[in-house]
């Protein structure tokens, strides 16, 4: 260490490689290395080259932060989407979740209220239901009802019943007789038709328009599986009214409103209501009068889905405000006069339903559109 | 990246020592103890700014009482050999070094039972520079009155204060600083070294310090009997190379200053016995306490029993000044007795033959840096329990994990070993201006300073002494 050697190389080549590294640094001071601390007074400027070269900063590349926030963009992008599509599976679900909600009630105008009669007391209660017993919308199967799908019942003209098929008993058979339903629509009807026995036999046939105006004899099933309708009127009761409870009947009335789906699929179901009594059968009659007819009406109503599965009650086109029907339009207080179908018809040309256009029209092959709007 | 005092950091480095050399070079010769002074004072401020009261007010008292000592030494020289004087420089030297000893006590103290930081920075330090300068001056080594500045300069001096090395008064303030000379030639040499001793400390001691943390995290009862040795090893080269390390950056900025070298570390782990490795290891500590405690007390000739005595004592004082835990009191009176072993049972065996004493140096001193090392005395037996596995300690370890380590740290292990060897260490300083060696040398500093500036700072094993 005696050595006047005055040469420092050592000094020298550190102060020349540091000059390089700190023009490096100078020179991307605001690229590459634009993310670390460049405070000169604390540290010199190539501990920026230092710190780039661990984070694999070389120096020309982009600076660690332009790469972080494009990877962050990346990284948001994706996140949005995966957000957006969680939200409509959310949406989705909530979706099902309304439409698993059961419906109670029906908003007004998508079925006929149920009309209600004046008691005098004389009912034969083994044929109605338990008292206080409720008829809740059923919710199995085709007949239950979906939150916020429901069709409303609004007023259409003739040509809407070009393929519509009307089922019953007498009164139905007394409107393909004597009203101007007649020729247009088709009948399947029976005096003293139950729900019991709607398939069973042959019943009297009244073709629709085109066809010769004496009925044919032909069962449910043929005719239904033969055609394809738009709408389905069915009208049943009056003849079951002493024969088991409001119950039985019901759950009948459920079978036979499944198997009409099933030959159906794609019609309007209407269930119509029992039309009442006058008040002189009402007010003696223990079996026919109209706590009876309006028990029974009541839980044909709870079948209506709003959706394909409608109920209508004419009684507020023929009743007076006790929910008898008014004497001038009936002779025996049970059927209508042949001039009185007209309110009937009436009646259903203002309550129908048209889920679209094709309803209205009767296009006549396949069933119209699907619910949902 | 630490601040200005961790003398391996870009601040200081990069930032002021140049600035303080600047302004050192252009000052004329007479008042460079000034500013020698003030850069220390700031320097030492940046850390403690409520301890720099302390050094301050030491300073001023430990310069009082030089004075005093040397104003009677002049009463002597000019004849007057009165009882008197000899007392009052014997009151004044005894006052000198309790206050400045009480101070180091109290201090050590209240760090360990209070809060670690009541102990200043470098208080050890600085302390025993004081006591070397009371003692020097009673002894009449140092013959030219000192002045304020160049005995503050002395004690304060940042190159030192820290972590020594503990020089004497007489090896740079002495005659008007006449050992000091600024040179193109010392300049060079000085900045070789303090590339070296900072490649020491962040290439080698700063990456072996992480396999002896990565114990300490597995849990002393995990780890096998092979990476436990290891782990000793490996810690001795923590420890060798991040003290030498510093030892070199003060030395060789000391130089670049004008300093003359400062000999701290003699290739230790050479030695031929643990005695004579403790003249080597941290040489300016051990002559401290040579020259001050051990001599004073007798030294080795006044008997074998009052020898023993002497160097009882030195070793008790060693390990409590290196810390107050008993395992530092354990690691002084194991040396203590090794030395003692060495001296008085071993020396014939030691002179036929050089193995005994090697075995010493590279067998038990490390294991008495285990003890250095672990301040909890459960953990130590635990560790011992893994070095020595016969006393049915149960063994959890993971298997492999010695061949584990040691494939990820042999690189720096075997570099460590190489260093070791003094030839090694001679042949880079013989030819420091080779360009190869200059080449590598820049390439290492630059390597060093990038790890430096890219992990958390590792300070000093030494600092808080």
């Amino acid at each position: 260490m005696k050595r006047k050697n005055s040469r420092m190389p050592l000094t020298v080549s550190i102060v020349l490689t540091g000059a390089i590294l700190t023009l490096i640094g100078y020179i991307n001071r605001r690229g590459s290395y634009r993310d670390y601390d460049q405070n000169v007074l604390k540290h010199p400027l190539f501990t920026i080259v230092f710190q780039g070269l661990h984070d694999g900063v070389k120096p020309g590349d982009e600076a660690k932060s332009v790469v972080e926030a494009r990877q962050q963009e990346q990284i948001r992008q994706q996140e949005e989407a995966a957000r957006k599509k969680a939200e409509e599976e959310a949406k989705a679900a909530a979706e099902a979740a309304r439409k698993a909600e059961p419906v109670t009630e029906f908003p007004e105008g998508v079925n006929s209220p149920v009309v209600q009669a004046v008691s005098y007391g004389n009912e034969d209660r083994n044929y109605l239901a338990p008292e206080g017993t409720t008829w809740p919308l059923q919710q199995d199967g085709i007949f239950r009802p979906i939150q916020d799908e429901f069709y409303y019942l609004q007023s259409v003209d003739d040509s809407y019943f070009t393929d519509a098929v009307f089922i019953g008993d007498s009164r139905t058979n007394g409107l393909a007789a004597y009203s101007d339903l007649a020729g247009i629509g088709t009948f399947l009807a029976e005096d003293g038709l139950s729900v019991y026995k709607v398939f069973d036999a042959p019943l009297l046939y009244y073709a629709a328009a085109g066809s010769s105006p004496d009925p044919s004899k032909a069962t449910v099933q043929e005719v239904l599986s033969g055609h394809s309708f738009g709408k389905v009127y069915l009208c049943l009761g009056i003849n079951e009214l002493g024969t088991g409870t409001t119950v039985d009947f019901q759950n009948e009335y459920k079978q036979v409103v499944e198997q009409l789906r099933t030959l159906q699929p794609d019609a309007i179901i209407y269930l119509q209501g029992i039309m009442h009594v006058s008040k002189a059968v009402a007010s003696t009659d223990p079996v026919i009068n109209n706590t009876n007819i309006v028990e029974k009406n009541t839980a044909v109503s709870a079948l209506a889905n709003g959706r394909d599965i409608f109920y209508i009650d004419m009684n507020s086109s023929v009743c007076d405000e006790d929910g008898n029907v008014l004497p001038e339009l009936t002779g025996d207080g049970v059927h209508l006069k042949a001039s009185a179908y007209a309110k009937w018809y009436e009646f259903l040309k203002d309550n129908a339903i048209v889920r679209d256009e094709t309803d209205r029209e009767a296009a006549g092959e396949s069933g119209t559109g699907s619910p949902g709007q | 990246m630490g601040n200005i005092v961790v003398l391996s950091s870009a601040e200081f480095l990069f930032r002021f020592l140049p600035a303080f050399l600047a302004v050192y070079w252009i000052t004329p010769r007479r008042y460079r103890n000034a500013v020698l002074f003030g850069a220390s004072i700031l320097f030492y401020a940046s850390a403690e700014p409520v301890f720099v009261f302390v050094l301050l007010g030491l300073t001023i008292v430990n310069y009082l009482g030089g004075q005093a000592v040397y104003a009677a030494n002049l009463t002597e020289k000019r004849g007057i050999h009165s009882p008197g004087v000899q007392r009052k420089r014997k009151k004044v030297l005894a006052g000198m070094v309790c206050l400045d000893a009480a101070v180091l006590i109290l201090c050590k103290i209240l760090a360990l039972a209070v809060r670690p930081g009541l102990l200043p920075l470098g208080l050890s330090f600085y302390i025993f520079k004081m006591i070397s300068y009371e003692a020097d001056l009673y002894r009449k080594e140092i013959r030219q009155r000192p002045t304020f500045l160049s005995t503050a300069a002395y004690f304060t001096m940042f190159l030192q204060i820290t972590e020594g090395p503990i020089m004497r008064y007489e090896d740079g303030f002495h005659k008007r600083g006449a050992l000091r000379k600024c040179s193109r030639a010392r300049f060079e040499d000085g900045l070789v070294y303090v590339v070296i001793g900072l490649g020491m400390k962040t290439l080698l001691a700063d990456r072996v310090a992480i396999l002896w943390n990565e114990l300490a995290k597995i849990g002393y009862d995990s780890i096998s009997t092979p990476l436990a040795w290891l782990g000793a090893y490996a810690y001795s080269m923590e420890l060798y190379y991040d003290f030498w390390g510093y030892s070199l950056i003060a030395a060789g900025a000391g130089m670049m200053a004008g300093f003359d070298f400062v000999e701290n570390f003699a290739h230790p782990y050479a030695a031929n016995g643990v005695g004579d490795f403790y003249r080597r290891w941290h040489a300016t500590l051990g002559s401290w306490f040579r020259d001050y405690i051990y001599i004073p007390l007798g030294g080795s000739r006044a008997g074998n029993a009052a020898t023993l005595r002497n160097l009882f004592i030195v070793w008790v004082l060693t390990g409590l000044w290196h810390g107050g835990t008993l395992n530092f009191v354990l690691w002084g009176l194991s040396l203590f007795v090794l030395i003692a072993l060495e001296k008085f049972v071993l020396r014939n065996v030691m002179q036929r033959s050089a193995v005994p004493g090697h075995f010493n140096v590279w067998v038990l001193i490390p294991l008495t840096w285990v003890v250095f090392a672990i301040t909890d005395l459960d953990q130590l037996k635990l560790y011992f329990g893994r070095l020595f596995p016969f006393f049915g300690m149960g063994q959890t370890a993971v298997p492999g994990d010695f061949v584990h380590y040691l494939a990820l740290f042999w690189p720096y292990l075997a570099a460590g070993v190489i260093l070791t060897v003094p030839g090694v260490f001679r042949a880079i300083m013989r030819n420091r201006r080779h360009p190869l060696v200059v080449a590598l040398l820049t390439v290492m500093f630059w390597g060093a300073v990038y790890f430096s500036v890219t992990t958390t700072g590792n300070r000093f094993l030494y600092l808080n002494f």
